[in-house]
């Protein structure tokens, strides 16, 4: 902004001019002249308090020196609605101070006209919103708290008007009367107390005087049930000051009455002695032990000088005075003496007690007896000497002790080793023993397997011995019915025989005949010849005679011929009969052959039969034998399990033995390093 | 098996019985018919006898000269000697040696309670011992008041031969047998010359010297 200076006028708006600036500079705010091109031309200490830059540093600069990265079109958006005439207000946004902290500001940003009224550029009015905010946020947060705070309060809490009306409540006055928020609105405070009359004059007393504390008012439940309070309550006015009406407070004292009721029989139940004292040393409170030991009456007690009570009543002064000045003193010594004399060692703890503010209020001091403990010091110190030398004896003799132990912790120590060594040897044999007796199980089964299967050959071979048994048996009697039919064949062969015998006999006698005829007609045929030698003597007269006796000749002669016939079939008839008898001696033969090897055969299937029912006899015992063989071997295989898991367990606790023979070897080592 | 077996056999070498019986009984009637002749089997030897006789007449309108001999076999050759020597035949029963006697003569026999001699003329021909011979016959023969029995196999029968068939003994055979053989017949029957035999001294056994 240029100024010209000369005229009156001029002179005029240069005095106006001086107070504008004045005026500007002096702003809280950060006015901020610049060019329509954003070039920045004025600058006031508000805008160097605000940013940070002093004018000399900016000025001359562009104004996007303050403009947050991410808000790049924002300066030139205004400058051009500037440029175009306009006014911008209270544009909330954000810019970058010197340190680079963003900044919450609202903008008020107007053009700046030459004379002739052209705009020429723009003057920016920043005001910091960044407190405002955060009071914004505040506001509503703390009321929002506030609101809360008083319905999560468990007193109860309630607004009452002049004329006495319920004007608001929280959730622990719904609670503790037992009325819905609605029906207590609008209605008298005082209804809901077992003192209407005294809850009246209270709230009254709040309007006439500003504030009641403690006030004791008991609010009856609808249920019937009252609790006891302390009303706290205060007037609350408007901005300008009218009172608006009386916001109580009220505090559920049952539980602090039974509290302190508690506190007090426990101070009172206490063995010590126990008293407070006030800041000028007089005893406030006592209780029961303190007037046991005293043997003064509560009431006199209470008023006296807390040091009267000592056998030394300046060290008890001194005591209390230091608790004041410090504030506690514990383990102080003192002796009480009794009201007949008998004094009582007591040590003191002691501190202050304050009120809520914090103003010291008094001491409170309790004491313990302490006249037995010392007798019973005086008897341990007696007896610690008495140990002290006991110790010294024990000592010795442990010393002595020590040295045998360690000469059997020698001996110890070489058996350990022994019985290590001994244990891996039984430990190693019982690994192997387990070993060798899982083997023997395991062929301990195969046999039994082999056994069964035996066992059932032999109940195969019992059957079929059975069955064969049979089959010979009927062999048996087949073979002697084949004799017995032998038997028979061979007697009729011998009779066949007896009858060619027979026959042939026959023949023979009918060779006989035959011989006698043929002799007959050979003698025939002489007589012939000898008849034809006489009728050839007898000349013609024998001659017919010699015909008859040729005739005779001739008949000899075919008789004879018959006879030859006759003989030749005989002979035929004796070969014959003679190959049947052969043929019947041979058959008889082969029947007595047949018969003897029949007999064989007879006594072999009997033989044959006898084994065969003696290996099945035989078969049955293996089979019952097999079996009783299959039960033992299963007890064998049951036994040789139990040997099995046995021998395990053995190798296990031999194991264990020899980590134990170990831990004694090492147990040894270490006992025999400890007494080296 | 046995069973079975007997089966087999009877099966391979089945008799059928019923045949068996069929030819018993046959044969059971042939022997009780035995004997009885069919009328056929008679008319048959009616009818060869009636042409037997014819034959003999047809012998006798025989031309020449005939002699009539006795035929007998003697280890296994034909012999014939004259009917007209020839008292009988007669069988041999029994023959009782003597002892100190030729070997031609075999011993001595009763025929009819009468001592006969009796001669091998095998021997006495200086025959070969063919074989074993029935020997079970003898031909008596008398002539000249002497009688001798001859030994011989079988006696064939009486026939006529004629003379012209009789031809000379053979020029090889000498000795006795051509002493007493007259000739053989076309047929090979050898006819012994009895007229010749009975007169031979040799024959003759001198008792005083056998006693």
């Amino acid at each position: 902004m240029k100024l010209t200076l000369g005229t009156k006028r001029d002179r005029q708006a240069e005095g106006m001019s001086a107070r504008l600036a004045a005026i500007v500079e002096s702003s809280d705010d950060a006015i901020i002249g610049k060019t329509l091109d954003g070039t920045i031309t004025s600058w006031n200490q508000g805008a160097q308090r605000l940013y940070g830059y002093a004018a000399g540093e900016v000025i001359g600069k562009s104004i996007s020196l303050l403009v947050p990265p991410d808000h790049p079109d924002e300066v030139p958006q205004l400058l051009e609605r500037i440029g175009r005439g306009e006014t911008v207000k209270h544009f909330e946004t954000v810019r970058v101070g010197k340190d680079g902290k963003r900044i919450d500001v609202s903008l008020a940003v107007s053009p700046i006209k030459d004379f002739s009224g052209r705009i020429v550029g723009a003057s920016t009015i920043a005001r910091d919103i960044v407190e405002r905010k955060k009071l914004e946020g505040q506001l509503r947060v703390t009321s929002l708290y506030a609101r809360n705070l008083i319905e999560a309060s468990l007193d109860p809490l309630v607004t009452i008007s002049p004329d006495g009306k319920v004007t608001d409540v929280n959730e622990a006055t719904i609670k503790v009367t037992g009325v819905a928020r609605e029906k207590l609105i609008g209605t008298d405070f005082s209804d809901y107390f077992t003192e209407p009359q005294k809850a009246r004059q209270g709230y009254q007393q709040v309007f006439s005087q500003g504030l009641v504390k403690d006030y004791p008012l008991t609010i009856r439940h609808t249920s019937g049930q009252t609790i006891d309070v302390l009303y706290n309550a205060s007037v609350y006015k408007n901005e300008v000051g009218e009172v608006q009406g009386v916001f109580a407070a009220a505090r559920d004292i049952t539980a602090q009455k039974q509290a302190s009721q508690y506190a007090r029989s426990l101070i009172e139940a206490s063995l010590d002695p126990l008293v407070t004292i006030s800041p000028d040393g007089k005893v406030t409170d006592v209780n029961e032990a303190t007037i046991k030991v005293t043997g003064v009456a509560r009431e006199k007690l209470i008023g006296t000088d807390f040091a009267n009570y000592f056998t030394e009543p300046d060290k008890a002064q001194a005591g209390y005075q230091r608790v004041l000045a410090e504030g506690f003193i514990t383990d102080y010594p003192l002796t009480i003496r009794h009201k007949d004399g008998k004094l009582t060692d007591v040590l003191y703890n002691a501190s202050v007690y304050k009120d809520v503010t914090g103003k010291v209020l008094g001491v409170f001091a309790a004491a313990r007896d302490i006249t037995e403990r010392k007798k019973i010091e005086e008897e341990l110190k007696k007896h610690r000497e008495h140990l002290e030398e006991t110790v010294q004896q024990r000592t010795a003799e442990l010393t002595r002790v020590l040295k045998e132990v360690q000469e059997a912790v020698n001996v110890l120590s070489a058996s350990a080793s022994e019985i290590l060594a001994a244990t891996t040897q039984v430990a190693a044999g019982a690994t192997e023993t387990a070993t060798a007796v899982s083997q023997t199980t395991t062929t301990v089964e195969e046999v039994r397997q082999t056994a069964q299967v035996a066992a059932q050959k032999a109940g195969h071979v019992s059957e079929n011995s059975q069955k064969t048994v049979k089959t010979a048996q009927s062999g048996k009697k087949a073979v002697g019915d084949l004799i017995e039919g032998m038997r028979h064949i061979g007697e009729r062969v011998e009779s066949i025989a007896e009858s060619i015998v027979r026959l042939s006999e026959q023949g023979q006698a009918i060779g006989e005949i035959i011989a006698t005829v043929n002799d007959i007609a050979d003698q025939s045929n002489l007589l012939a010849v000898n008849a034809a030698i006489e009728a050839a003597k007898a000349g013609e007269q024998g001659r017919g005679f010699a015909v008859v006796a040729q005739e005779i000749k001739s008949m000899a002669e075919q008789s004879k011929q018959a006879t030859a016939r006759v003989r030749t079939i005989l002979g035929d008839i004796q070969k014959g009969t003679s190959a049947a008898v052969m043929a019947t001696e041979q058959g008889s033969k082969a029947v007595e052959a047949s018969m003897g090897q029949s007999s064989v055969a007879e006594e072999t299937i009997r033989v044959l039969a006898d084994s065969i029912s003696e290996a099945a006899q035989a078969a049955m015992q293996i089979t019952s034998s097999s079996q009783q063989q299959t039960v033992g071997m299963d007890q064998i295989a049951a036994a040789m399990e139990n040997i099995k898991q046995t021998s395990t367990q053995n190798a296990a606790s031999t194991r264990q033995a020899e980590s134990a023979a170990q831990n004694l070897h090492d147990l040894a080592q270490k006992l025999k390093t400890l007494l080296e | 098996m046995a069973e079975a077996e007997v089966n087999g056999n009877a099966k391979r070498k089945s008799i059928n019985w019923a045949a068996v019986h069929r030819r018993m009984e046959a044969a059971a009637v042939a022997l009780t018919q035995g004997g009885v002749s069919s009328p056929e089997a008679k008319r048959e030897i009616l009818r060869s006898r009636a042409r037997s006789l014819a034959r003999e007449t047809e012998k006798e309108g025989m031309p020449g000269e005939r002699l009539e001999v006795i035929e007998f076999l003697l280890a296994g050759e034909r012999y014939a000697v004259e009917a007209s020597y020839v008292r009988e035949v007669y069988p041999l029963r029994e023959l009782v040696s003597i002892p100190g006697t030729p070997a031609f003569v075999l011993g001595i026999t009763s025929v009819r309670g009468k001592i006969l001699s009796v001669i091998d003329i095998k021997k006495l021909f200086d025959l070969p011992e063919k074989g074993l011979t029935e020997l079970d016959k003898i031909i008596v023969l008398q002539a000249n008041g002497m009688e001798f029995g001859m030994h011989a196999d079988a006696v064939v029968g009486m026939r006529p031969i004629a003379l012209e068939d009789i031809q000379s003994p053979l020029p090889t055979l000498t000795g006795i047998r051509e002493r007493y053989l007259r000739g053989i017949t076309g047929d090979q029957v050898a006819v012994l010359d009895m007229g010749k035999l009975f007169s031979d001294k040799s024959l003759i056994v001198h008792e005083e010297v056998e006693i």
